[in-house]
């Protein structure tokens, strides 16, 4: 590790730290009023049903959940492939890895049915539920990655410093197939039954992860007025491109191979080409927003060093990754189930028709207070730990390649 | 319908004579058959076993409208379906009538669909906390004192067998707890079969239900399956359906 | 230091208050399920049934959910139908209510009991019973 990087908490005690811990806390008062809304009347006052099961709480769940393990990345590489420029991030790498698994969390758990029996989940497993293995998946990251921390942070503890970096960057690579598998293993319904879903998963947590990291980072060099290079923004960015690519190729391996399958062509139609919400989201916002402006917005000359695109780019990158995340999740859920091929079918429960979902506030407001807590347990932690070197000057970061 | 071919027709007409002719048997000769149907009925005190595998025939073309009276009976016996703040889509449903009509030939035909109490239940392979599991008798079952309302099982499930409820409930039937937040299906009326008696559908389409012992080569329905046959819906996914239904 | 012993002395003061003004521990109506046995199913030993009911409840509950097994003997039916009266309409005893057998003592202890969320709190309709007895 780099011995010649200094850390510091963040000393900052101004206008700008409290009113952003307040900004966050809000949000998360929100997200705990509905909560107990929601835990006290019954899921009727959500948007979701009997039809559609899963609903925004789930978008966000599964979207934090994924960004967490990509949060790790930066510092997998720093650590496991040996890569300096990335070392002095792997602090704040793994904190907001961390921070993004509980956010994501505790939205998953506060929308069960029962969030009352949380204990029966943590003690009852059927092994052969590949959500049982997620639970222990998730709390073996929480493990791994607080060592991981330990190490970096505690000069004691240096010498586990490439044990537990390699463990947590395995440990997640797992969290994530698992998090995916959740979908692959759905035979009943058309568009998840497929083995392309988890490696898709992961390339799209290296992305969320990334983009989520960078505004993480770009937050706080800015708000602290801490120092921060174009080599390493530059580093970050073309990064992400790369992993905007790879979404890009796995998504569109994934619809050739569906309408490959001629019994998945009507969920592709419905997905691509249909008039509804989820053919908007994948054209617009997945593909338009998420995937062809921050490619732009990285690679235009005229934005070269521009901080403000870079920026701008990875809030596309997520708005793009949630949208995909709901396209997959509710578009999966809306297409009917076939019970009959070949024939239409109708009953008092909806059977073949497309399942409507009208997100309510209350979702929503889960949903944020969860990414809120995320943000605020990174805005606390950086400020009572030592997580952010105090510059990320290029001289810093790359004192053997700097050219000013 | 009438416009059916007739020879088709024809054939159509014995094959269900067949069946009636063994649906028919259990109603009218309840003596030795129905001493059959629930063949060696289970101590009060003594366990399930998987010497016996419950299983349900459904002959759709005996049904008197469809299905409906199988709902109603369903609906009555276990109380679900009155949810007053839930929205149309919330409401739980145990049992639903499906009308199908095949889009070449125009071939329409109604069945009741519920849990088809499959072998190999995706549902039970995916619920986190075993909740949801087979009895050692097929009958596969939610332990709603385990349930966390996680709805995965919901997901997997490939007949939309099982639902949230979405309120608080009161008043519920003694024999049939239900409650907020925990998911639900047909459960073969559990509460009947360990007593002897069949379910409750069963009991509202005699003519057209038979319930019994798919392990027990003389029972009735192993009969009337093995003379007949009996589908499965989605046979494709190979789930080997304690549920069979003929003219689907 | 000093904040220590403080803190002890306020614990020990309001300890002896809670202890002076706690009220008797409120009897559960017994006499409902007197009227049809003259002991608790559960055992005849009452500081058993006090103690242990709970146990009991959830090794039936186990033993009837997986098993199969419908016997009369800790079964939660059978507890609200001798325990709790039959009351129409308005006079139902509710859970919710602290005179309903099953919340006497949990009011007092501090217990909630989820049981009820599905668990009907009324005894079975005694035709039905009956009927059924018949048969
Ligand atoms: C056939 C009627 C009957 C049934 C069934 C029954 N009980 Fe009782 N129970 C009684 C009677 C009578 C008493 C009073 C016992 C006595 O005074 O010795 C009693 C007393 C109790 C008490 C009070 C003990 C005390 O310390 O005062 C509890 C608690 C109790 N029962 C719980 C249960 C539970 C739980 C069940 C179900 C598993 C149940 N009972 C089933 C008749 C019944
Ligand atoms: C989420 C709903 C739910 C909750 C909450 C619940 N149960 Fe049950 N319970 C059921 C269902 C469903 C059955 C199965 C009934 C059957 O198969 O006949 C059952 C059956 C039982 C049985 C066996 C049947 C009988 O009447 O004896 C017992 C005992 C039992 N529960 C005890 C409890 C206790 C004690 C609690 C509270 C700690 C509780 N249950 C909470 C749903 C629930
Ligand atoms: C004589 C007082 C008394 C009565 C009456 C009584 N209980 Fe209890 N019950 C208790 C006490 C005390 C506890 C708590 C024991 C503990 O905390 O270890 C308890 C606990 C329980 C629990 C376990 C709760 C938990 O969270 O684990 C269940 C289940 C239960 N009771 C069911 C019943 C039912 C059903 C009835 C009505 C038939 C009933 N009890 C009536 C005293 C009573």
């Amino acid at each position: 590790m780099n011995t010649k990087i200094v850390f510091q908490e963040v000393k900052s005690n101004g206008v700008g730290y409290w009113g952003l811990l307040g900004f966050l806390g809000l949000f998360i008062l929100a997200g705990a009023i509905a909560f107990f809304t929601a835990e006290h009347s019954g899921h009727y006052i959500t948007g979701m049903n009997n039809q559609i099961v899963w609903g925004l709480p789930h978008v966000f769940a599964i979207g934090l959940v994924v960004a967490a393990s990509g949060a790790l990345n930066i510092g997998s590489m720093g650590t496991v492939f040996g890569k300096h420029i990335y070392q002095p991030l792997g602090r704040l790498s793994g904190l907001l890895a961390m921070a993004l698994l509980m956010g994501g969390l505790i939205v998953l758990v506060l929308d069960l049915g029962r969030a009352d029996r949380l204990i029966v989940a943590m003690t009852s497993y059927n092994f052969k539920s590949i959500f049982a293995w997620n639970i222990i998946l998730y709390n073996g990251f929480m493990l791994l990655v607080g060592l991981y921390i330990w190490t970096m942070i505690d000069p004691k503890m240096k010498f586990l410093y490439k044990i537990a970096g390699s463990a947590a960057f395995i440990w997640r690579l797992l969290l994530t197939l698992g998090t995916g598998s959740i979908f692959g293993f759905i035979v009943a319904r058309q568009f998840y039954d497929a083995a392309i879903m988890a490696p898709l998963f992961i390339v799209l947590s290296f992305a969320v992860g990334l983009a989520m990291f960078n505004l993480v980072l770009m937050a706080a060099y800015t708000g602290t007025k801490r120092p921060i290079g174009d080599v390493l923004i530059n580093k970050l960015r073309y990064l992400l491109a790369v992993f905007i690519g790879g979404v890009f190729l796995l998504e569109l391996a994934r619809h050739l191979t569906n309408l490959y399958a001629t019994e998945h062509h009507g969920i592709e139609a419905f997905i691509l080409m249909g008039d509804n919400i989820y053919s908007t989201l994948f054209w617009w916002v997945q593909i338009g927003v998420g995937t062809v402006l921050p490619l732009f917005l990285i690679f235009c000359s005229r934005l070269k060093n521009n901080r403000k695109a870079f920026v701008a780019a990875s809030v596309f990158v997520i708005v793009g990754a949630f949208a995909q995340l709901y396209v997959i999740l509710i578009g999966g859920q809306a297409y009917p189930l076939v019970l009959f091929p070949n024939a239409e079918v109708s009953s008092s429960f909806f059977d073949g028709m497309v399942n409507s979902y009208q997100p309510s506030m209350l979702e929503l407001a889960l949903g944020l207070g969860g990414m809120a807590l995320s943000l605020a347990i990174v805005t606390v932690a950086v400020k009572v730990l030592r997580f952010l070197p105090v510059s990320l000057a290029d001289k810093v970061v790359d004192p053997h390649h700097c050219k000013s | 319908m009438s416009k059916i071919s007739h020879t088709a027709d024809q054939y159509r007409r014995k094959f269900l004579t067949g069946i009636a002719g063994a649906a028919a048997a259990i109603t009218i000769a309840p003596g030795v058959l129905l001493r059959q149907v629930e063949a060696a009925p289970k101590a009060a005190d003594a366990a399930v076993t998987d010497s016996v595998r419950w299983g349900m025939l459904v002959i759709t073309s005996k049904l008197t409208d469809g299905g409906d009276k199988v709902v109603q009976a369903c609906k009555k016996e276990h109380g679900w379906g009155d949810e007053k703040h839930s929205s149309t889509e919330q409401q739980t449903q145990w049992v639903r009538k499906v009308k199908v009509t095949e889009k070449l030939t125009k071939h329409s035909f109604e069945l009741p669909v519920m849990c088809q109490h499959c072998e190999t239940a995706p549902c039970e392979d995916v619920c986190p906390t075993g909740a949801s599991f087979k009895r050692a008798d097929g009958i596969v079952l939610v332990d709603k004192h385990l349930c966390i309302g996680c709805r995965y099982c919901m997901m997997a499930c490939p007949y939309k067998a099982r639902s949230l409820v979405h309120e608080a409930l009161q008043d519920q039937k003694a024999y049939s707890p239900r409650g907020m937040g925990t998911v639900e299906s047909c459960n073969m009326c559990v509460h009947r079969v360990d007593e002897g008696k069949k379910p409750a559908c069963v009991e509202a389409e005699p003519q057209a239900m038979i319930f019994g012992d798919l392990n027990d080569a003389d029972s009735d329905i192993s009969k009337t399956l093995q003379k007949f046959g009996g589908k499965q819906i989605r046979a494709d996914l190979g789930l080997n359906t304690g549920v069979r239904y003929h003219g689907i | 230091m000093f904040g220590k012993t403080k803190f002890m002395l306020m614990l020990i003061a309001l300890a002896t208050m809670l202890y002076g003004c706690g009220d008797v521990a409120p009897e559960p109506d017994e006499s409902v399920a007197k009227a049809k046995a003259e002991h608790c199913a559960i055992s005849d030993d009452e500081s058993e049934v006090r103690k242990n009911h709970m146990n009991y409840l959830k090794h039936k509950r186990d033993r009837t959910v997986h098993d199969g097994i419908r016997t009369k003997d800790h079964s939660f039916k059978e507890c609200i139908n001798c325990h709790v009266p039959k009351l129409e309409g308005e006079n139902k005893l509710r859970h919710t209510d602290e005179k309903h057998f099953c919340s006497t003592c949990h009011t007092y202890v501090g217990v909630k009991l989820d049981c009820f969320e599905c668990h009907t709190d009324q005894p079975e309709a005694q035709d039905a019973a009956k009927a059924e007895g018949v048969k």
